[in-house]
């Protein structure tokens, strides 16, 4: 990577030491070349985009309220650090994940949601409920308990008398599974590729 | 399978792991860097892993018990929806309930569109204006509310069965008294904004619209024209979203914005995120006494990120050099022209 300050796999705090003048700077461009990860990131955690969004914000401007000058060495560091801090804080002051908009499932054709789209969009989730419903029963109830009943890896492991690394393969594999299907590829070609996912 | 395939697979299948990883270990430094490495180390997989997470939150819909009635903003999932109590059966088969549901979507979308066509134009009148430089708060005769940013004009009209108003260029907020039986129309620049009960912004500036939805579903159509396609359909936006239209390009773009932030002018306060520097100028004129020039297009790609205060922008602007590399400097007509820092002085 060219530039080393943002560069995470180095955390010495002497590589560079910029004066406070060059954080707004430096702070613009690592929302340049981070935001997308960023929010990406946030968005394992939060199920919406605008909270995502507001996190990122939030994010930034601790980052640009930082006083100690052996932070900028790290500061993408930082960043994911503060923003993970912040999605948590939030996660639970609400107790519970926050519904998404039903608007949001249409993100993904953006700029113009017409009515095919949003025929498009229903045929998506149909699809989905499809593809989860050729899988085994355990798939789906790990899934099921996870995505929809709020319950951590951990507890699902506890629950269906797992190790947490079979849960987390079992999602895994289920997401994967579905995304392929979505895809158009076929049942036994899915089924083999998510195989490939190892506890 | 071809290479490219196989590698698409292969970022997909790590995508899977990672979104479950990441979940799994919400505190874990060492995870966060190892992915961002991941991701970092062929695009494929940054992109794969957009998808896999797009596919997650898609797949919060199979809590839906009726995807035709608009979900509220937070509901909690207490109750298992008669989809994912289906996921749980040993098998789920394909249903007619949803092929009558499909259809039922568009006859929605088709009868909107009817009730459009039905509108007609009336003639007489109220204008509503802020000359000044502050905003100003109108209620309207059917219980409304406008909330005008500074220079923005509105004409208001009620005498037929919908509500109309027409806006100059500038801003404004509307708090919309909820009648089914008289949609509430803005028109701004080439588009008309139509709302029934609930509370959204328009912004019109040089050919740029934009409508930000705070509360409910705003329809937005380009007027019509004599020879405009009578199969348009009006785009959609529910609250938390902004849609843009440019009127150059052409071009429209839906995403999801921080309303607070957007609406924040009605407390005196512009924020803004990486905004283009043209923008922010646009809005910031709206609260200065003399006009605001940018002197090259390059400055007016700048960009911003800060709060400006409406009733302090002369302090604004004069701060300005230290933030961005430009200089202020007094125009025609005792106005102000920003221009590059590098550029020689007059």
């Amino acid at each position: 990577m060219a530039d080393p300050v943002l560069d995470t796999t180095d955390d010495r705090p002497d590589a560079k030491r910029p004066c406070s003048a060059d954080r707004s700077a430096l702070v613009s461009t690592l929302f340049r070349d981070n935001n997308r990860a960023l929010l990406n990131f946030l968005l394992t955690h939060l199920s919406n985009e605008q909270e995502a969004r507001e996190v990122a914000q939030e994010a930034y401007v601790k980052l640009l309220q930082l006083d100690q000058p052996e932070a900028i060495s790290f500061l993408r560091t930082y960043l994911f650090r503060i923003a993970g801090n912040l999605a948590i804080d939030r996660i639970r002051r609400h107790g519970r994940k926050e519904r998404i908009d039903r608007l949001a499932l249409f993100e993904e054709w953006a700029t113009e949601p017409s009515v095919e789209q949003e025929v498009l969009a229903e045929q998506e989730i149909e699809l989905i409920k499809e593809a989860i419903g050729e899988l085994k029963p355990n798939y789906r109830r790990a899934f099921v308990l996870h995505k929809f009943d709020e319950r951590s890896i951990a507890e699902v492991a506890v629950e269906m008398d797992l190790t947490p690394r079979m849960v987390r393969t079992y999602i895994a594999r289920t997401v994967f599974y579905c995304r392929l299907r979505l895809d158009g590829v076929g049942h036994a070609e899915a089924h083999k590729a998510m195989m490939g996912i190892q506890a | 399978m071809s290479g490219q395939a196989s590698n698409e697979f292969r970022a997909l299948g790590e995508a899977s792991e990672w979104l479950i990883r990441l979940r799994a270990e919400p505190d874990s430094e060492e995870a966060v860097k190892s992915w961002i490495r991941w991701c970092e180390e062929d695009p494929a997989n940054a992109t794969a892993f957009e998808r896999i997470q797009r596919l997650w939150r898609q797949m919060d819909h199979l809590a839906d018990e009726n995807l035709d009635h608009a979900s509220h903003a937070s509901v909690q999932h207490a109750v298992h929806s008669a989809t994912i109590a289906a996921l749980l059966r040993p098998s789920t088969r394909r249903s007619r309930w949803r092929d009558w549901r499909l259809a039922a979507t568009i006859f929605f979308a088709i009868s909107a569109s009817a009730g459009w066509y039905a509108l007609k134009v009336h003639t007489r009148s109220v204008p509503l204006s802020t000359a000044n430089t502050q905003n100003h708060v109108a209620s309207l005769p059917d219980g409304s509310l406008v909330n005008l940013a500074g220079k923005t004009f509105v004409v208001v009209n009620f005498a037929g069965r919908e509500r109309r108003l027409r806006m100059s260029s500038g801003e404004a907020f509307f708090k919309v008294h909820p009648d089914k039986t008289r949609p509430f129309v803005v028109r701004a620049g080439p588009l008309d904004v139509t709302a029934v009960g609930t509370e959204f912004d328009v912004k019109s500036d040089a050919g740029r619209v934009s409508v930000t939805v705070a509360e409910g579903v705003v329809a937005v159509q380009p007027v019509r024209r004599a020879d405009a396609n009578a199969s348009d359909v009006p785009w959609r936006i529910g609250p938390g979203y902004q849609f843009v239209y440019s009127d150059g390009s052409g071009s429209t773009a839906l995403t999801s914005v921080n309303t607070s932030s957007v609406l924040a002018w009605r407390e005196g306060r512009l924020d803004y995120v990486n905004a283009p520097l043209t923008q922010v100028i646009a809005d910031v004129s709206r609260y200065t006494h003399h006009p605001v020039e940018i002197a090259d297009p390059s400055i007016g790609k700048l960009t911003f990120t800060g709060t400006v205060f409406t009733d302090s922008t002369d302090a604004w602007l004069k701060a300005l050099p230290g933030v961005l590399p430009v200089r202020v400097q007094s125009g025609a007509a005792g106005g102000v022209v920003i221009v590059s820092a590098a550029s020689m002085r007059h």
